[in-house]
């Protein structure tokens, strides 16, 4: 929390009160396929355990949940078929080797290494990792993927998080909607103490440029 | 504006730390609208959509960083939205560079899109008060009624307007730092 945030006086919120409109203290229902959208994504990405319950009736659910299982072994065998007929399925458009900097990141990252892939789907980009060696963090920690924007003298002028990763499976994180990979174009992997701070710890661990394939 | 027919914040919060099976969508039921009403007012509604399903998205994904003694988790939710709302303005900025000269100016700034956080985050701490407090708010600040005058109009002893009034301001601070943690 900054300091100009840290504590406002009385007054400030007084002034913020007696700002108000009526029209401020009325919430806009989001449309239902905003709702879908979220459960699809993480009913599909979710890799920590958790499991989304539908918005709608369990009898539906539970038809919505056999025909999703059903549809996930179609896209397992069409996979399968597109990797078993092509040598290049052509989804990878970028790529960046991660390296470690011994100078600035956490030492955890000495021994790490990865190389991630920019993918893209029907219009939908993710970062896949390939060839990942990455360590384990300190309990209570986790590791965290980030995409960055760098400003003229190669500093973070902006990051974005593609949520945490499993040292043990990388496996794929979807870019958030909105983020330009071409303007976020730096992978960061960094190590992330569960203290309630969503913001980037500065414990870095491997980064590197996307580069077009 | 009526008090949300959901599950009490405090124990969507803790559910929602846990990973609980249920506790995203309890989370989007309490805060879906919050989250959906920032965007709407900073964005298109198309890009309000997209914004709102990918603050819920990453949210979840982040969960185990969310951390109930710090913070609540509309103030959470806010600080990521305001963070992906400022993100998708610039973004959108350069494109409109990149697309013609022309300044886009109108387009909402990172200090304007923390003020209308700052709004939402009122009106989420006014939605969580009791119906009484929510009323002796609304009547002193938004129609300037003294504290007498809301006395009377509530059959209420003075007292009991005043105690609201404090109570409703310091519910009203601890939304707003829980914003920016």
């Amino acid at each position: 929390m900054d300091d100009m945030h840290a504590r406002r006086s009385d007054a400030e919120l007084e002034a913020m009160l007696r700002d108000l409109d009526p029209e401020d203290l009325e919430l806009i229902e989001p449309p239902a396929e905003v709702w879908e959208g979220i459960e699809s994504a993480v009913r599909t990405a979710d890799d920590t355990g958790g499991t989304v319950v539908p918005l709608e009736a369990p009898r539906r659910a539970l038809r919505r949940i056999v025909l999703g299982v059903a549809a996930a072994l179609i896209l397992v065998a069409v996979a399968l078929a597109v990797t078993l007929t092509r040598d290049d399925p052509v989804i990878v458009v970028a790529a960046a080797s991660l390296a470690y900097d011994a100078e600035t990141f956490d030492v955890l990252g000495a021994q790490a290494q990865a190389r991630a892939e920019l993918i893209t789907d029907d219009g939908r980009a993710s970062i896949q990792f390939v060839d990942a060696a990455l360590p384990s963090p300190e309990a209570g920690a986790d590791l965290e993927v980030w995409l960055i924007r760098p400003d003229d003298e190669g500093g973070v002028a902006d990051l974005v998080s593609l949520g945490l990763v499993d040292p043990a499976d990388p496996g794929t994180l979807d870019v958030p909607a909105g983020y330009d990979p071409d303007v976020f174009f730096v992978v960061d992997i960094s190590v992330e103490p569960r203290d309630g701070d969503a913001r980037h710890s500065g414990r870095s661990i491997l980064r590197g440029p996307l580069e077009d394939i | 504006m009526a008090s949300p027919e959901r599950e009490p914040v405090d124990s969507v919060e803790k559910a929602f730390a846990r990973g609980d099976e249920d506790a995203l969508r309890a989370a989007y039921l309490r805060y879906g609208s919050l989250v959906y009403t920032y965007c709407r007012r900073t964005l298109d509604e198309s890009r309000a959509k997209d914004v709102t399903q990918d603050v819920f998205i990453s949210a979840w994904k982040s969960r185990g960083r969310y951390e109930p003694s710090r913070g609540t988790l509309a103030g959470w939710l806010i600080a990521i939205t305001k963070n992906r709302i400022v993100d998708n303005v610039r973004s959108e900025q350069r494109h409109e560079r990149r697309r013609s000269d022309n300044d886009p100016t109108g387009v909402p700034v990172a200090a304007e899109v923390e003020q209308i956080g700052d709004r939402l985050m009122i009106t989420e701490a006014l939605r969580c008060l009791s119906d009484r407090a929510r009323q002796v708010i609304t009547l002193h600040y938004l129609d300037d009624l003294t504290h007498q005058q809301i006395a009377d109009r509530m059959s209420l002893p003075l007292g009991t307007v005043k105690s609201d009034l404090r109570r409703g301001l310091s519910q009203i601070r601890h939304q707003l730092e829980s914003a920016h943690g």
